[in-house]
């Protein structure tokens, strides 16, 4: 796995973590890259000619966007929760998505302990937070060995 | 999902979380109450604070909920009201409530709490017969449901602490909130 990415549900950048040293990117170009994949699961999401949300009375929770994107030699995979946050990593086509989707999960799980309890972090904005960058270290040195 | 499903999925959510000491609770909760009793002047806007508090608290709350009990989008408002009153406050406050007294739309509703741990150790005096002493517990249910785009209005209507025979929370829903991109050229 290279890199993780969250987006809050207006769909700006709040976090981003590299794993692997030599990704070489400005703090610009990651703010660009997780916007331009909010669009882009947007637009997804309007382009499917499979409408699930407007048949259901309560279709409004389903969550629409782009769950995956395979592509040569690495994949996109994004977890999005209810509350329209949106978890994705960027990994190697070889890293099983079975551990990368509950990996994502851990993740949100981690967030909601670390993050949303920290009475100095307000919501919506970048997280600045040592101890979930620990546990998101942690969550992932548990799984590296994995792909 | 049937009603036994979302029991058992209280009790595996509950079993998952960490826990604080009841009494704790109970007391700092109500050293809460006492503090803003004593910092307004109205008992009124106490009731206003204590749901504000909670619905602060409800938009953040409603992630872990989500995160961890594992429960999946709702199918109408009858299954969100199941969710909460079986899931939910099992998870946080280990209760449950049932949902009854449904009007003919569906979209009202009444929770009625087997329990509450917030009333322990509590005796409300006459003279606060105007409070809703666990006025907060509806706030995190408003503000969490506003996270996921429903409006709803959440107030206790019984209350033990008043000499009823049970704790009612009135749960109605308002309208949904949704996200509109409007295209300013068209």
């Amino acid at each position: 796995m290279y890199t993780l990415y969250i987006n809050n549900r207006h769909g700006s950048l709040v976090y981003q973590k590299d794993f692997l040293s030599d990704v070489k990117l400005t703090a610009n170009d990651r703010i660009r890259l997780a916007s331009t994949f909010h669009g882009l699961s947007a637009i997804a999401a309007q382009i499917s000619p499979v409408n699930t949300s407007k048949r259901l009375p309560f279709g409004f929770l389903q969550t629409t966007g782009i769950s995956l994107i395979e592509a040569e030699g690495f994949r996109i995979q994004c977890f999005e929760t209810l509350t329209g946050l949106k978890f994705f990593a960027v990994a190697s086509s070889t890293f099983p998505a079975v551990i990368l989707d509950s990996f994502l999960k851990q993740v949100y799980e981690v967030y909601t302990d670390y993050v949303l309890k920290n009475p100095f972090h307000d919501i919506d904005m970048p997280i600045r937070c040592e101890l979930f960058d620990r546990a998101v270290e942690n969550l992932f040195n548990s799984i590296k060995g994995l792909g | 999902m049937s009603r036994q499903h979302y029991l058992k999925a209280g009790e595996v959510a509950f079993s998952k979380m960490d826990k604080v000491s009841a009494e704790l609770l109970a007391l700092t909760y109500g050293s809460l109450v006492t503090q803003l009793l004593k910092d307004k002047e109205e008992i009124e806007s106490v009731n206003v604070q204590l749901e504000k508090m909670g619905y602060n608290i409800g938009i953040r709350l409603v992630d872990e909920f989500l995160a961890k009990s594992g429960i999946g989008p709702c199918q109408d408002f009858r299954d969100t009201a199941e969710v909460i009153a079986k899931v939910a406050l099992k998870m946080f406050l280990n209760v449950t409530a049932d949902v009854t007294g449904w009007n003919s739309d569906l979209t009202a509703c009444t929770l009625v709490l087997h329990d509450n741990p917030l009333n322990e150790f509590v005796e409300l005096p006459a003279s606060m017969a105007g409070l809703k002493y666990g006025e907060l517990i509806c706030g995190v249910i408003r503000g969490g449901l506003e996270q996921v785009h429903m409006r709803v209005s959440c107030t206790f209507v019984k209350d033990v602490l008043k000499g009823d025979d049970t704790s009612e929370i009135a749960l109605e829903f308002k309208e949904i909130l949704k996200e509109e991109f409007v295209d300013e050229d068209e």
